[in-house]
């Protein structure tokens, strides 16, 4: 039995308890961004060794919580189950946005699902931002910081081409990696690739868009607070309060619409938001 | 009391907002969030101006007479300009006692 370190995501204190020692390491690498002092971390068991051939469950006081089919489809099942566990909005307001930061000052990157807000975060990371997360950008509901969510990169096959370097090992004991999806701790960028915690000093709200040509179009602070409230999670469970904090928050940043068409340059564009221009 | 609708409002009408609407302000820029139906809008300067008016006795000839007069812009102009205003915001069910237009269905999803 290999008993991981804690991990602190959010609204989720975790720690693995796995029947497999090559596994367990495997997926404390995977998870070291969330990584944190031991706390109250609950345990959850990790069971490879169960009734069905291949298999792997994540259970919790006996009882099953996750199954996947293979090793590889129940680590990006895990990854999704830790971010829908994170966001809680008793814990934060959690917007749905890449994140990373640069001199103290986040950059927001807001958007639905499939508008290319991974490939853009990895690719800023790439280019010297350090990570926040590339899913749920988390506002402290009184002071608007920002707390890092450093989940593992989703990085989708379309993408993968643009990052050859990000490849991951196939988990151990995977016959296949039968999932098209990586996913992709941020120690694979560089060690200290995880930023700390911060303010946001930019929303960028980007979109992909193939042969589109390439642009960063300010937009108005409270068209951006419109487009920021629509991209946060369970908005409507608490919607006065989240307008609020997401209203003091956009109160003292830039906002921006970015056409991405293509990555290198979409990430000098934003390179060049900072004041000397991302060189420092 | 029924409901109006939108179309038929014209400048006798008091506009006030429905207690629904809870707004924030930003830059000049008003977004306002209506709690019965979890929607936001986002009003321009100019529609902000004139929401920020509203109080449910003024009629809309009335606020268009002062806010030409404030602005030093012509009646007739202003006059047009917060009919479509009222108008719009009525049909979206941000004013009270007016019936929000009906919406398309999106069908199932």
């Amino acid at each position: 039995m290999y008993v991981t370190r804690g991990f602190h995501a959010l609204a989720l204190d975790f720690a693995l308890a796995v029947d497999d020692d090559a596994l367990g390491k495997y997926l404390e690498w995977l998870l070291d961004g969330f990584a944190a002092p031991p706390g109250d971390a609950v345990a959850y068991e990790v069971v490879t060794a169960g009734d069905e051939p291949d298999a792997v469950e994540l259970r919790f006081d006996g009882e099953t919580v996750l199954h996947a089919a293979g090793v590889g489809s129940f680590v990006v099942h895990l990854v999704q189950w830790v971010n829908q566990r994170a966001v809680d909005p008793a814990y934060s307001v959690t917007s749905h946005a890449g994140g990373v930061v640069r001199d103290g000052l986040a950059c927001v990157l807001p958007a639905h699902m499939e508008f290319g807000k991974t490939t853009l975060t990895a690719g800023l990371v790439r280019s010297g931002w350090s990570y926040l997360t590339d899913e749920a950008v988390a506002f402290d509901w009184e002071t608007g910081d920002i707390e890092p969510f450093p989940k593992p990169l989703s990085v989708d096959p379309g993408s993968q081409h643009l990052f050859p370097e990000l490849a991951p090992p196939r988990p151990p004991n995977a016959r296949t990696y039968d999932v098209e999806q990586w996913q992709v701790p941020p120690s694979m960028f560089r060690a200290d690739a995880v930023g700390a915690r911060c303010r946001a000093g930019y929303v960028v709200f980007p979109r992909y868009a193939a042969d589109a040509p390439t642009a960063l179009v300010p937009i108005g602070r409270a068209e951006g607070l419109v487009e920021l409230a629509r991209n946060t999670f369970r908005f409507n469970e608490q919607s006065r309060r989240s307008l609020d904090a997401l209203a003091r928050v956009i109160r003292s940043v830039d906002c921006y619409r970015l056409t991405v068409g293509d990555l290198d340059t979409a990430c000098r564009l934003v390179d060049a938001l900072v004041p000397d221009g991302g060189n420092g | 009391m029924a409901e109006r609708t939108a179309g038929s409002l014209d400048a006798e009408f008091a506009p006030a907002r429905a207690a629904s609407v809870y707004s924030v302000e930003i830059d000049g820029e008003l977004v306002l969030l209506d709690e019965h139906e979890d929607r936001l809008h986002h009003l321009n300067p100019t529609a902000s101006l004139v929401w920020s008016c509203f109080d449910g006795e003024a009629r809309v000839r009335d606020l268009a007479r002062d806010i030409s007069g404030e602005l030093g812009l012509s009646y007739e102009l202003i006059l047009a300009d917060t009919m479509r205003i009222v108008r719009e915001l009525g049909a979206e069910g941000l004013l009270a006692g007016v019936a929000a237009d009906a919406r398309p269905d999106p069908g199932p999803e």
